[in-house]
């Protein structure tokens, strides 16, 4: 036996049900441009009947409907394909800063065109030609030393761009950790809402939809990792560690790595151990900021260094028409200033360290002449010792282009008068410093009686740097070091202010024995003209056009990589995003037909209401009593 | 099913435009800069070859300049060169003319001093100055008078005459490069030019016993020569002679000394570096650090002079009045002069030949760099155009679909 009202409570269920979804309709088409939004969906379900048949079997067939009811309002996302996007955000995140800074490296080395450094250096070459042709043209000097200037305020215009590079990097990198923390924060936050409405049964999909925003946000800046422990905790972890558990959030922080010339290192704020990621901004603006902008200044101080070392050392045996010699063309400073190159790296008042450049051996070697001893030398790499052996059928030139081509941080060449140079090149590991000579040792005599750099072999005559006049270890006859530069070459090479003012001292003439060869002689500018094309061994590169044709292919190939790699993660993004969008994304037409559908029933449904009251009207009012 | 959201179409249509929108304006930029490495990341490879090629291509230029310069240097030396040629021949006429035996003491006397005043034109020639004020004939101390006369009373002669002319220049030879690794000698030092004979050194000091003490250096007209300790005299010879100087070292069979010798008429140069002593050991150098060529040991003898030397010889001879020299020693002193500056011609000559040569590859080789460079760096601008057309093309069709697409939607029907 049923209620005589029933209808009605049936009629009412059916019509909230109905607004329900007419209301739903409206959130998404009122969302339907707003970003990571998808659509919800009302589920509506068939009221449970009122009774059940086994409990009173009464004389009626089957059982009475009783209307409509919300099981509950879902929002449709493929939770997988989330994942995807995700994790390509991650990579988005990564090449979009990588391409962006690199097009800034790539721009500053303005090639190919006149203004570039290369094009400078070529100019330089060439004023020095023209005094090689006029040493007693005054039109001539000047015009070297103009070229010179040129040259000099052109390196220190790129160094001073790369540095400003980095500086603006490290600014990024400031900005993006703090960006992490505060959506580690916010996420932190929308898991404690989300936990609260769940708890109560409902479905917070507004709040999930933006809690999956603002993770796929984060995953573009650091690596991640989401997975859901318990029912309702969400935990977010970059390298093994927690960034976000729950309603729980970890810091990042920044120290300054002394160094790493004061830039920042990325740590955890409370264990302060170093905070190391393999994708997204983050990880991508470190690489730049410590490898590819720093890669960049290595290179050019390396050339500057090796540039400035070999133009002196041609320079400083030549005369200049006032007789004057040893003169310096350019220089550098702050060089270390103890002689011995002891210096004090960790301030505490002693010398610790030797920081040597280069040394230069006491004999002449010839390039082909067989060496006849074996041995192995042991040299400073970037990660760690490296051995170079020789043989006795090797010959000298064959020994110095293994060393160059080992790994090792050193960088061999005969030298002008034939005598084994080897010099420091810039350090791989922020540790160690750049163009400072970390160790020396032959096993045989390669490096002690037959070039004349060390004084004895074995372990016990190497050479080793993390020790205050470490130079004792070289031959004290003929054997000549040069100490390191301490700040950036490139940022402080200067033509020498003597020069400048006295255009004559400028060594175009050569000369022998303390003597000039006479001011008619332009020897010692044709030399340092030719050094342009002279195997000098900047690192791989044997001259200075290699260098530099291979430094435009480095970056411009990077670049390359990096444009085309963002183009490819764009696609791919864009194909997941519109899989997305397909599923996800609000379609107008279809929640008009949906509005119509659920207008229709909520009309069908007052009719019912309606008609049934007039059905009661019928029993209440005109039956006759 | 398959579903799209109202917003996707619009996604779509402003993601191709954009893309399209970057392409163009990327084109347009190549376009108008009509380069087809805006960045280097367009063609890293074809950059860095373009560096490289400019890097040759301004070098090139610079070779070009240096051939010209050095063309035209030695061209002006040439010119000195034979007017010097023309003032001797001038003089062996007279001195022909002179040794006929007919003319009085007198009318040789004449002669002798047409000589004279020919001498000072050939000293002034010698002493010539280029357009900058440098010397040409005085090896690279270019500001130094290159001769220097001594003047005093010549028997016959009437008031004061050069008696004597020294080389006060030096030997250097400077040199400029005319292409990779090629180098060309610039200046004509003034004792290979203007000298006539063979010289020769004779030691007086036995040599059999000698050996090196330590190891030293000698220079030989600018060449250097290294000796090591117990080198005997033998092994010194065999340097010099192996040296790249036109000089021969032999021992005099009669008194076993150092003999040194020119193969190619100039004047000897001979050093010893940084405080040897090897060639005042073995007689040829005086003790002391006085310069060459005023350095020869006094015991030694030397043999051979300059052509101002033959000269002074013929106007001596004539004021002398003496037809039997001027016809033997004289003459044959200005035939070798004349010989001897013939030799220096040809060789210009072939200097000059050399630096056309290069002069002409060069002017050959350049056009071929730049063209590789443009092949590197420079837009097909034809290539560039049909392809912005055609950007722009599709750009039109697809915003006119977009246009289409993007329009109607239920909303238009519903009422």
């Amino acid at each position: 036996m049923q209620s005589t009202f029933a209808p009605i409570e049936l009629g009412k269920r059916g019509i909230i049900a109905h607004t329900q979804g007419l209301q739903t309709v409206g959130h998404n088409m009122s969302n339907a441009g707003v970003e990571g939004y998808s659509r919800q969906r009302v589920e509506m379900n068939a009221s449970p009947p009122l009774y059940f048949p086994q409990l009173n079997r009464e004389n009626t067939p089957g059982q009475i409907g009783q209307g409509v009811e919300v099981s509950r309002i879902g929002r449709i996302k493929d939770m997988l394909l989330e994942g995807r996007i995700v994790s390509e955000e991650n990579v988005q995140g990564f090449w979009e800063a990588r391409d962006k800074y690199l097009l800034m490296l790539e721009q500053i080395h303005n090639e190919p065109t006149e203004y570039s450094v290369r094009a400078l250096l070529d100019r330089f070459w060439e004023s020095w030609q023209d005094l090689s042709l006029n040493p007693t043209d005054l039109a001539s000097r000047r015009a070297v030393l103009q070229r010179s200037k040129a040259l000099t305020d052109g390196i220190h215009d790129r160094y001073h761009r790369l540095k400003s590079v980095r500086d603006m990097i490290e600014g990024d990198i400031r900005g993006t950790v703090s960006r992490v923390n505060s959506l580690g924060g916010e996420i932190a936050d929308l898991n404690s809402e989300i936990m609260k409405v769940q708890a109560l049964g409902d479905n917070p999909n507004d709040l999930m939809d933006r809690r999956d925003k603002l993770v796929s946000e984060m995953s573009s800046i650091v690596d991640i990792t989401v997975t859901y422990n318990d029912p309702g905790e969400m935990v977010v972890t970059t390298g093994g560690m927690h960034l976000v558990q729950g309603k729980h959030h970890e810091s990042l922080a920044l120290e300054a790595d002394a160094a790493n010339e004061g830039y920042s290192r990325v740590v955890w704020d409370d264990t302060r151990g170093t905070a190391v990621f393999r994708g997204g901004t983050l990880a991508s603006l470190l690489e730049l900021r410590d490898g590819d902008t720093r890669g960049e200044v290595q290179a050019l101080d390396l050339m500057t260094v090796n540039f400035t070392d070999m133009v002196n050392e041609v320079h400083r045996r030549g005369f200049g028409l006032d007789g004057a010699a040893g003169t310096d063309f350019f220089v550098e400073q702050p060089f270390v200033l103890d002689v011995a190159g002891n210096y004090d790296s960790n301030g505490d008042g002693a010398f610790d360290s030797s920081r040597v450049f280069r040394v230069t051996g006491a004999n002449t070697l010839a390039p082909k002449d067989l060496l006849g001893l074996a041995g192995t030398l042991t040299l400073p790499g970037s990660a760690g010792p490296v051995a170079v052996d020789y043989q006795p059928t090797d010959t000298v030139e064959d020994l110095i282009t293994r060393i160059n081509l080992s790994g090792s941080e050193i960088a061999a060449r005969l030298n002008s008068e034939g005598k084994l140079s080897l010099r420091g090149m810039p350090a791989e590991d922020t540790a160690n410093p750049d163009f400072v000579i970390r160790g020396l040792e032959d096993s045989g005599q390669f490096l002690v009686g037959y070039s004349g750099i060390l004084r004895a072999s074995g372990p016990a005559g190497a050479y080793a740097w993390a020790q205050a006049d470490a130079v004792n270890a070289l031959r004290q006859d003929g054997a000549q070091y040069a100490v390191a530069p301490l700040a950036h070459p490139a940022g402080w090479i200067e033509v020498n202010p003597r020069l400048m003012e006295n255009p004559g001292s400028i060594a175009a003439a050569s000369g022998l024995a303390g003597r000039s060869e006479g001011i008619g002689d332009g020897a010692t500018a044709l030399a340092i003209a030719q050094l342009r094309t002279r195997p000098v061994m900047i690192g791989f590169a044997s001259t200075f056009d290699s260098f530099f044709a291979d430094r435009i292919a480095a970056i411009g190939l990077k670049g390359e990589e990096a444009a085309r790699s963002l183009e490819t993660v764009n696609l791919v993004m864009k194909e997941l995003k519109d899989m997305r969008e397909s599923l996800s994304g609000v379609n107008i037409d279809e929640e008009l037909t949906q509005m119509i559908s659920y207008q229709h029933g909520y009309a069908a449904i007052a009719r019912f209401v309606t008609t049934f009251d007039e059905m009661l009207d019928v029993i209440i009012n005109r039956m006759g009593v | 099913m398959k579903r799209i959201s109202t917003q996707l179409p619009s996604y779509d249509a402003s993601y191709y435009m954009r893309l399209r929108e970057w392409r163009m304006n990327d084109m347009q930029n190549k376009m108008a800069a009509q380069s087809r490495i805006k960045d280097l990341r367009d063609d890293p490879l074809a950059a860095a070859r373009s560096a490289r090629l400019q890097s040759e291509i301004l070098r090139t230029d610079r070779w070009e300049k240096n051939v010209e310069t050095v063309r035209n240097r030695l061209a002006t030396g040439e010119g000195h060169i034979r007017s010097a040629v023309d003032v001797l021949q001038r003089i062996r006429e007279l001195g022909v003319e002179g040794a006929n035996g007919i003319l009085d003491r007198n009318q040789m006397g004449y002669i002798g001093e047409e000589v004279n005043a020919l001498l000072g034109e050939l000293l002034i020639i010698g002493n010539a100055k280029d357009e900058s004020g440098n010397y040409l004939f005085s090896g690279s101390l270019s500001r130094t008078e290159p001769f220097r006369l001594t003047q005093g009373h010549v028997p016959g002669g009437s008031g004061d005459m050069v008696t004597s002319v020294d080389y006060l220049g030096n030997v250097g030879r400077s040199s400029a490069e005319i292409s990779e690794d090629a180098e060309v000698g610039v200046n004509l030092p003034g004792n290979v030019v203007f000298w006539a004979e063979q010289q020769q050194i004779y030691s007086t000091i036995d040599a059999r016993q000698y050996r090196v003490q330590s190891d030293s250096t000698i220079r030989i007209d600018g060449a250097e020569i290294r000796l090591s300790t117990g080198d005997t005299v033998s092994a010194v010879m065999a340097k010099i002679n192996d040296a790249n100087a036109p000089v021969k070292a032999r021992l005099d069979p009669v008194a076993n000394s150092l003999v040194i010798e020119t193969t190619l008429p100039h004047q000897l140069w001979l050093e010893d570096i940084g405080g040897g002593t090897v060639l005042q050991d073995l007689g040829i150098l005086s003790s002391g650090d006085s310069h060459p060529p005023l350095n020869t040991a006094r015991s030694a003898r030397v043999f051979g002079g300059s052509l101002f030397d033959q000269v002074i010889g013929l106007r001596d001879a004539f004021l002398e009045g003496s037809a039997e020299k001027v016809g033997s020693s004289g003459l044959r002193g200005i035939e070798q002069a004349i010989t001897s500056l013939s030799g220096v011609l040809a060789d210009v000559g072939a200097r000059d030949a050399r630096l056309e040569t290069t002069g002409k590859r060069l002017a050959w080789e350049k056009p071929e760099l730049v063209r590789f460079d443009s092949q590197e760096r420079d837009l097909d601008l034809a290539e560039a155009i049909t392809r912005l057309k055609s950007l722009e093309y599709t750009h039109e069709a697809a915003l006119n679909t977009a246009a289409r697409v993007l329009k109607p939607s239920l909303l238009d029907f519903l009422r």
